[in-house]
């Protein structure tokens, strides 16, 4: 056999470097720069006959091997940079590259050309009877959060392909009777004078005098000029009610000389940057808070747009308390931001507490409203649990025996199924159209209230506004092993009821309240590493027992915070 | 397992070619047997014991058909005969009649491989359509368990049928050994979508081959070819393909996905009609021959030298030359064993000679799937051959050569409509579309890597029209390299197989069109 040896080292190189890959990917011995953006995290599929024989393995293998090739890194950027740099092409499919080195957020393109209702709603009179009984509900649940001295209202964020349409991609227009939802929901809400604070306009109006870009280049959110939105939004806020919400100023937006990749440019995993020309910007404000000045309890309920008012507001210096329920779906609860599902908070509580609720989103998201929050607010404050179950059977005879119904509802295909799937198709059905329960439905405002859980939940609000009490229950909690918002809620009922109160039985003395609170200090410092490194740091220096120094440390911060007014 | 797979390119492929290259040569075959059972098993478990069995029977079959065979011409000692196991023969039946058993034997072997192909592939479709006639006869319909399609079976049981025939016409002896026979059936490169290899063209390069190392290259560059296609051509075009007329599979769809692909169709103007119908037949034509080349590719990096099966065919001048040059080995097939069988072209009449060529194409589109759009498309190339031998050729020839070129283009172009669109009301729907003449102006900034892509496409397509473009392609795929263009080559396959990499990874899992037939 003819060997020349060339040959035989070009054929081995090729080998070599199938295998290097190979393990590459095996062991990830040479560090790769990672790459940005969200993907699910792979559940193991253990290998076995039936994992095997259903084909579930060789998915999971087939995933495993694409998030562990070696090298992958670089060939998915080698692949995108040639993409965009020749085609202007991403392939990151939430990102849609504009003109001139813009990034726009895919849906808001389609917005823009009024192709995304019909992605949700088929037709456009479908999207416009959607977006109809969507702001008839939102005025329901303002007039009823009225009643107990809550503003709800609305806040609609600017959408970047609207502000700098110019620099959009061609696409063709859609044909037919075209609506833009965000533009349409604006029109229903100023028709019958729902509270809303709309910013496209006016960052339309802006766009041409400011001397900033009201967006940066490759970036979906409004970042930086966000803090004119929220400066209009708190105004706003404040002349519904006078609470006498702090004066906010924004002096200026100072341009900063850092050098960075925008959060749109990121998830495109190019192997450069696209260029160096929208810099970031910091603002520069001052809050004025004199006498007279409140400080509101706001819960915000939307989309992604909220998080540029933490990063670039002094947001402790404006709100008392805040909650964000990021798409109905996380709640963070304070400043601290304690993430939990917001299925799993007391959502009544929530809406109570707040003396603004703010319901807000930007353009593109208006074709998602209000992802089932204002329809589960109106269940939770006008529906008692009788009266929803009582409309249960009604739902799902209407579903097996209607057509106009079933039609209506969309659900011809859950006619054959089980009695029992069917119920649950029912309760569904009831939970996202509350206008089907009797007292809420029609034009006319709800005449019914769920006034024992709304009472619980104020006098729950009323304790847990309480420093003392609320800590005193705490420290129940943790020794009784029970959950504090049980015994919120135990102890809620006592006040309503006349019974024995808690606080009463336990009747915790200064002492051992302090005493309690430097011991959860000293729990969340050990579970806290950077902390656990100061103090082991600082016990070394000082020549001094770990644990006397976190204890010594732990009561001085409790000592403060009691001096402050901080602990009750 | 797909070729274009991170499991087969990174995995599979890496750790097959080193143990086969560091393994003794007499135990390679084994090696590639082995890895072909374990390439077939990983993607179709619950049909892997059918193909081994139904293999081994086939086999056994046919060396018992050939003893019978040998036997009926008195040629053979049966003493010699190495599988003692069978019954002995008996040519002659108790009451005198002679009854060739190697005729029953050879039929029996066609009709285990036509008959599983049948059952698996036309099984679903037969009950469906007999429902329907009872349903319509106002009988109850028949109950029927949905079977699912083992991959590849419309390959595999064709190279079947081509070694039990050949073996019995004489054009081959019997293979001596039974993994020699399962290597045929079963070797990974060509058994899940061809070429279909016909039993006398490989017999000898099973048991001797020679891989020089210029063959390892080239073998791998023409893979690395095969991949560019798929990945860099097919894919993208395939991509704006399912945005409008939905995945190539409409089986899996709910009439409420069918409703919708309907509406899309009703709602797309001309200009995108025609170009979603250009880009799936450059896609199809990439796609396929992307997988044929990587098939190639790899055999030759073993030493196997498998049929070419797709010579230009966009450049044909008549729908009977596009014949000739797309998927040849399966045009191949259908010639040698049906077209020939039927009597071909030596018929008493010509009405004959004319249904014997449409029949063929009809059995065609219906191998392509087991649906009427594929029936449609089958006939409709059917009587494109028959009006080519009748008018179409010598008008065509009339015309002169580009015009003919573009004129079959357009016919071929026309008939993938009931090939891609797997609901003959959808095609239709889509045919009127493309003639409704309501275009809109082309945006070339709408899409320009679809655009930029198709023009890639369609210069390959055409580029063989030139006798410059001849000369490249012969120099690419047929001709020995010198040392530079072999260190050319080597860097720019590297190069293209890291960037393929980039684009499976960055774009998604691919599949091949062509495993479901």
């Amino acid at each position: 056999m003819k060997r020349p040896v060339r040959y035989t080292i070009q054929f081995a190189s090729i080998l070599v470097v199938l295998l290097a890959v190979l393990l590459q990917g095996l062991t990830h011995a040479v560090n790769t720069k990672p790459l940005a953006g969200y993907t699910d995290e792979l559940d193991t599929v253990p290998l076995n006959f039936s994992t095997y024989y259903d084909g579930t393995f060789q998915d999971y293998l087939t995933d495993y091997a694409k998030e562990n090739t070696g090298f992958r890194e670089w060939a998915i950027r080698l692949y995108n940079q040639v993409s965009y740099s020749c085609f202007n092409k991403t392939h990151c499919h939430f990102i849609t590259p504009g003109k001139d080195g813009y990034l726009f957020y895919s849906e808001a393109f389609r917005e823009y050309y009024g192709i995304e209702p019909l992605h949700f709603y088929k037709t456009y009179d479908n999207a416009r009877i959607w977006a109809q009984k969507n702001v008839r509900m939102m005025n329901k649940l303002r007039y009823v959060l009225k009643d107990y001295g809550v503003e709800f209202l609305c806040f609609m964020a600017p959408d970047k392909a609207e502000i700098y349409s110019e620099y959009l991609p061609y696409h063709e227009p859609p044909k037919g009777n075209v609506i833009h939802t965000a533009a349409y929901y604006d029109s229903l809400m100023t028709a019958i004078g729902f509270p809303h604070v709309e910013m496209t306009k006016w960052y339309l109006a802006m766009k041409d005098t400011a001397s900033f870009p009201l967006f940066p280049k490759r970036d979906t959110h409004w970042r930086y000029a966000a803090v004119y939105g929220f400066d209009s939004l708190f105004s706003y806020m404040d002349s519904l009610n006078g609470f006498g919400i702090p004066d906010i100023h924004v002096n200026q937006l100072i341009a900063l000389d850092t050098e960075y990749l925008e959060n749109d440019e990121q998830t495109l995993n190019l192997l450069f940057p696209i260029g160096n020309d929208s810099p970031k910007y910091r603002a520069d404000i001052t809050i004025d808070c004199d006498e007279g000045c409140h400080k509101p309890k706001v819960l915000f309920v939307g989309d992604s747009f909220i998080w540029d008012l933490e990063t670039y507001m002094p947001w402790k210096e404006i709100l008392a308390d805040v909650e964000i329920w990021f798409y109905n779906k996380a709640a963070f609860v304070g400043f601290d931001k304690e993430r939990h599902p917001v299925t799993e908070i007391n959502r009544l509580r929530s809406l109570l507490n707040a003396d603004y609720v703010v319901w807000y989103s930007s353009g593109y998201q208006w074709s998602r409203a209000s992802y089932d929050f204002v329809e589960d607010a109106l269940i939770q404050l006008c529906v008692t649990d009788s009266l929803f179950d009582a409309q249960i059977p009604w739902v799902m005879d209407s579903l097996g025996n209607d057509s106009a119904f079933k039609a209506k509802y969309y659900a011809q295909h859950y006619c054959e199924i089980s009695p029992d799937s069917l119920r649950q198709y029912a309760i569904n059905l009831l939970k996202s159209n509350p206008e089907l329960i009797p007292g809420l439905r029609g034009e006319a405002m709800p005449t019914i209230r769920n006034t024992k859980a709304i009472a619980l939940a104020q006098q729950a609000n009323t304790i847990a506004n309480d420093k003392l009490w609320k800590t005193t229950l705490e420290m129940a909690a943790s020794k009784t092993e029970r959950s504090f918002a049980e015994l919120l809620d135990k102890e809620a009922e006592n006040v309503l009821f006349g019974r024995p109160l808690l606080k009463d039985e336990i009747q915790a003395d200064t002492a051992t309240i302090i005493q309690y609170e430097v011991e959860k200090l000293i729990n969340l410092w050990r579970n806290d590493p950077k902390q656990t490194l100061f103090l082991e740091r600082k016990a070394k220096d000082k020549g001094k027992d770990y644990e006397t120094v976190m204890q010594e440390d732990a009561r001085w911060v409790i000592q403060e915070k009691l001096i402050n007014g901080e602990l009750f | 397992m797909v070729f274009s797979s991170n499991v087969f390119l990174l995995y599979f492929m890496p750790i097959f070619f080193a143990v086969y290259f560091l393994t003794p040569r007499k135990i390679r075959n084994y090696v590639l047997l082995f890895a072909s059972l374990l390439f077939y098993a990983y993607g179709a478990p619950e049909f892997i014991i059918h193909l081994i069995l139904s293999t081994i029977a086939n086999f056994y079959l046919v060396r018992w058909m050939m003893k019978a065979k040998e036997k009926e011409n008195g040629k053979l000692r049966t003493e010699n005969f190495p599988f003692s196991v069978l019954p002995p023969i008996r040519s002659v039946s108790p009451s005198g009649f002679r009854f060739p058993l190697s005729k029953l034997l050879c039929g029996l072997s066609i009709a285990i491989s036509i008959g599983l192909l049948f059952y698996f592939k036309y099984g679903n479709f037969t009950m469906q359509n007999l429902n329907t006639i009872l349903g319509w006869a106002g009988f109850k319909s028949l109950s029927w368990t949905k079977i699912l399609l083992p991959i590849g079976i419309s390959f595999f049981s064709f190279q079947s049928v081509t070694y039990t025939l050949d073996t019995y016409r004489g054009v081959n002896k019997p293979m001596e050994r039974l993994s020699d026979y399962m290597l045929y059936i079963v070797m990974f490169p060509q058994l899940i979508a061809g070429p279909i290899v016909r039993y006398c063209d490989i017999a000898d390069q099973i048991r001797n081959r020679e891989s020089l190392y210029t063959d390892r290259l080239h073998g791998f560059y023409r893979f690395v070819l095969g991949l560019c296609k798929k990945v860099l051509i097919a894919d993208v075009i395939g991509f704006q393909v399912d945005q409008v007329l939905g995945p190539s599979n409409y089986d899996v769809l709910t009439s409420a996905q069918l409703a919708d692909i309907a509406n899309k169709i009703a709602a797309i103007d001309s200009t995108t009609a025609w170009i979603t119908i250009l880009a799936f037949t450059f896609q199809i034509y990439f796609d396929f021959a992307g997988y044929s080349d990587m098939a190639i590719g790899l055999g030759r990096m073993m030493g196997f030298r498998f049929p070419e099966n797709f010579d230009n065919p966009y450049v044909s001048t008549t729908i009977s030359e596009f014949w000739r040059r797309w998927h040849q080995t399966f045009c191949v097939f259908i010639t040698n064993y049906l077209y020939f069988p039927l009597g071909g072209s030596r018929v008493k009449t010509e009405a004959r000679k004319y249904f014997n060529l449409w029949f063929c194409f009809l059995v065609s589109g219906l191998w392509h799937g087991a649906a009427w759009n594929f029936v449609v498309y089958g006939a409709l190339q059917g009587i494109f051959i028959c009006a080519d031998k009748l008018f179409l050729k010598k008008f065509n020839e009339r015309m002169g050569r580009i015009p003919s070129v573009f004129f079959t283009f357009c016919l071929i172009v026309l008939t993938r409509c009931f090939f891609r669109i797997e609901r003959i009301d959808l095609s239709w729907l889509f045919i009127k579309r493309l003639f409704a003449f309501d275009f809109v102006p082309f945006h070339f900034g709408e899409n320009p890597h679809l655009y930029v892509t198709m023009l890639i496409a369609a210069f390959f397509s055409f580029f063989t029209l030139s006798k410059f473009g001849l000369k490249v392609q012969d120099k690419v795929y047929f001709t020995e390299y010198n040392k530079r263009q072999h260190i050319l080559a080597f860097v720019v396959s590297l190069c293209a197989f890291v960037f393929c990499l980039g684009a499976l990874n960055a774009t998604g899992f691919s599949p091949f069109i062509y495993f479901r037939f």
